[in-house]
């Protein structure tokens, strides 16, 4: 097979000095002694910026630690902690860091003042936040959000997040559970709640939810712009650093690059012979396996994990919008999830999908399943389910991986 | 003795008398509610050790548990089954439920909301939660749950946890009166049970109990962990020579170590209330404290009274809950006591925690 050249769109290039402003703040921060807390995926991150906590995530930092190659010894630490091999790769490494961090990839993690649950991606997060807070000897606060179920919101769009509509005792509980958590960082700060400053900080969220969302639409032209390396740092704007300004001009970059790739009709490999999508955390040890697809002509119009990160928001009604963002949609019954990815898996008129299954994640795992099944009943598309830890390569080494992509690809032909 | 409780046909003699069956999963499900619409709640075990056809529609790392109930429901074990009723207590039940209402027919099914945070907010929100789902038995059922029924099935439920309660007394006895097996298969049958029926019988049970001559005496054991609903892990663990004094499984005293509070004018309030302030499996604590912190706290508690000779940690790989707690729990309970950690997954590898369980004893001594 003929290997094509990947013209990536260069989002991983406007990253760096995205991630250097995210480090500049923190360090700052930490000089002035704010309190840092240790956050999750979809935490209402916009209040950090409120209360200039110091915003670290261990999530982020495990997938760090697996792209730098560091991730096996540190899982392999965590075993000798006495935990199991089918808790999140995520809990694994963060939790070795904590034990052993001259194992560790550096910088490391500052030490929290706190911790913070909640449920909106998993209750593994409830758990993770438990173990680090005890490891530190530090408080965790929870909060509670709600999962969602088809009787509170209908349906829901797989990108912007626009529900048919929305249980008015979850969204007030959801609200209410927000409001107690700007009181705990009240507490924490001693500084009473800037209202001005939230309605402005979710101006900026607003904002990057809507190039968030133009960015994705755009991925899905025909042909495929983008590399699903262009992609990889969208979860890190939208999951933790929602509501920064640093993250609004990420995208707002981004979506320059993109607009006049898709203006000029050009996609990331000059024969786009089959259109797939992706579904799962990314194998960060070795993003280069999409490029490895990519370079057969195999691109990826559409990352249902990806497109986590954008919720449309209404900085109009700020604590309502930021309520609906954390009643998160990676995480909701499934005929919910599956009735709105066939309805873009249509619209980016695909040939197949690679799903990746992360051992010890339980919400991207349980789900594989049901997409492949709904994927070729209803749209007749096959699929590839790959078990692929996301930060523990030795599960499924690349180059075995590799084979199970070849012999797919072999197939659509 | 035991046997009595054992009657394979009792669900189906519930069907003839025109009783619908609701399976529930969780000690979190307020069974009181479904009681109250005239349904009988059953707790599904799992008793499949084959897993033949669920792996085409799970991963097959997660717990037993949710592996042997779904596996049972593919093949018809579960065909008397009217409804069933899910709660998000944690990321499998979350998953499980989706996969159960796809994949397993029946005529209702339901997801609770719980809330896992113990405070003001989650009370008010898990109270009108519970009343959603009565108005959903409501409609679906096209029954009226009163107030007096909820009550009514509310004191039915407090004298079914009592009753346990004084049942657990009869291990505590030095020697005991009763084995940490039979205490298990006498609360497994009335998991299948409506519970005015088992109240009436394990009175009487008790009552010819406390005439009954102690056991042997052997090392005394106090074990925590998974819910385990097969006997055969307690009888194994007693046939290498000791005695359970306890359990706080999720099907042991975590089930039944709480009551409803009769005295709160909306039933459904004093529900919700009771079940948040239940003890907790790990899946809810009180905002300001660790869940881990206060599972050790109520174990601690109870390991003062008891004094047992050493304490059984009952694991399984596969139980995220179990799985993130076990390695803190296992280092403060090796302070007090000594620990076995006992990972198990079915088919049992008897020998092999035969093997384990017998060096723990020798340790002991």
């Amino acid at each position: 097979m003929q290997k094509q050249k990947i013209n990536l769109l260069g989002f991983g290039k406007l990253f760096g000095p995205t991630y250097k402003r995210h480090l500049e703040r923190q360090n700052e921060l930490l000089e002035k002694k704010r309190p840092c807390g240790w956050f999750f995926g979809y935490h209402p991150s916009e209040l950090n910026y409120v209360f200039d906590i110091v915003n670290i995530f261990p999530e982020q930092y495990s997938a760090y630690c697996a792209s730098r190659g560091d991730s096996p010894r540190m899982i392999d630490d965590y075993y000798s902690m006495g935990y199991g091999p089918f808790l999140c790769d995520y809990f694994k490494c963060s939790v070795a860091a904590i034990d052993k961090p001259e194992l560790a990839t550096k910088p490391l993690m500052p030490r929290p003042d706190f911790t913070v649950d909640h449920h909106s991606i998993c209750f593994g997060h409830r758990d993770m936040a438990e173990i680090h807070a005890r490891m530190y000897g530090v408080k965790r606060y929870s909060l509670a959000f709600p999962y969602i179920r088809k009787e509170d919101i209908g349906s829901f769009d797989d990108i912007t997040k626009i529900t048919e509509w929305m249980d008015k005792d979850l969204l007030e509980y959801t609200i209410q559970v927000l409001r107690d958590f700007v009181t705990f960082l009240e507490e924490v700060t001693g500084e009473d709640f800037d209202d001005d400053k939230f309605k402005s900080v979710m101006k900026v969220s607003e904002e990057t939810s809507r190039y968030f969302i133009e960015i994705f639409k755009l991925f899905m032209s025909k042909p495929t712009p983008g590399s699903q390396i262009d992609l990889a740092n969208y979860p890190f704007i939208g999951f933790f650093v929602h509501g920064s300004k640093y993250g609004l001009d990420y995208v707002k970059n981004c979506y320059e690059l993109i607009k006049e790739r898709v203006n000029k009709k050009e996609g990331v490999v000059p024969e786009e012979k089959f259109r797939l999508m992706t579904h799962g955390i990314m194998p960060w040890h070795t993003l280069s396996l999409y490029n490895y697809l990519e370079e057969s002509g195999a691109t990826f119009p559409l990352n249902p994990y990806a497109h986590c990160s954008a919720v449309l928001h209404d900085s109009t009604k700020p604590f309502e919008s930021l309520a609906r963002r954390v009643s998160t949609f990676c995480n909701v019954e499934h005929e919910l999830m599956l009735d709105a990815l066939i309805k873009k898996a249509k619209d980016a008129d695909l040939d197949g999908a690679i799903l990746f299954e992360n051992t010890g994640c339980r919400i991207v795992s349980g789900v594989m399943r049901p997409i492949k099944k709904a994927l070729y009943e209803e749209l007749g598309i096959p699929s590839l389910i790959v078990e692929a830890p996301q930060c523990d390569l030795r599960a499924m080494p690349p180059e075995r991986m590799k084979t199970q992509f070849d012999a797919f690809i072999e197939s659509l032909r | 003795m035991i046997e009595e409780f054992y009657d394979s046909g009792r669900i189906r003699e519930y069907i003839q008398r025109g009783k619908r069956i609701i399976g529930t999963f969780c000690s979190y499900t307020p069974e009181e509610i479904i009681h109250a619409a005239g349904l009988v709640p059953v707790r599904l075990f799992g008793e499949t050790v084959d897993i033949m056809n669920a792996y085409s529609y799970i991963p097959n790392w997660l717990c037993y548990y949710s592996k042997r109930t779904f596996e049972e429901g593919l093949i018809g074990n579960y065909d008397f089954l009217d409804g069933f009723v899910f709660l998000t207590s944690d990321d499998t039940n979350q998953l499980m439920y989706s996969i159960w209402k796809k994949n397993i027919k029946v005529e209702y099914s339901y997801m609770l909301q719980f809330p896992f945070s113990v405070d003001g907010t989650s009370k008010n929100f898990f109270t009108k939660v519970l009343e959603k789902f009565k108005r959903s038995l409501e409609d679906h059922y096209s029954v009226d749950i009163t107030d007096k029924d909820l009550k009514d099935s509310i004191e039915v439920y407090n004298r079914y946890r009592s009753l346990l309660k004084e049942l657990y007394k009869y291990r505590f006895y030095t020697p005991p009166k009763i084995s940490g097996s039979d205490v298990l298969k006498i609360n497994l049958a009335g998991y299948s049970m409506l519970k005015e029926e088992f109240n009436d019988k394990i009175e009487e049970y008790i009552n010819k109990l406390s005439d009954e001559e102690g056991l042997p005496d052997k090392p005394r054991l106090y074990v925590t962990g998974i819910p385990i609903y097969d006997p055969l892990v307690f009888e194994m663990i007693e046939s290498c020579g000791f005695t359970i004094v306890f359990d706080d499984l999720c099907n042991g005293s975590r089930n039944f170590d709480f009551e409803i509070n009769e005295t709160i004018s909306n039933p459904i309030e004093a529900i919700a209330e009771g079940y948040l302030l239940k003890p907790t499996c790990g899946t809810c604590s009180r905002q300001k404290s660790l869940a881990i912190d206060e599972r050790l706290s109520y174990i601690n508690e109870r390991l003062k009274t008891l004094n047992p000779d050493g304490i059984v940690i009952i694991g399984d790989k596969g139980c995220e809950l179990c799985a993130f707690s076990q390695v803190e729990l296992r280092k403060e309970l090796a302070k007090i006591k000594p620990v076995l950690y006992l990972e198990i997954d079915f088919p049992l590898a008897k020998e092999q925690h035969r093997t384990r369980i017998e060096a723990f004893l020798e340790s002991l001594s």
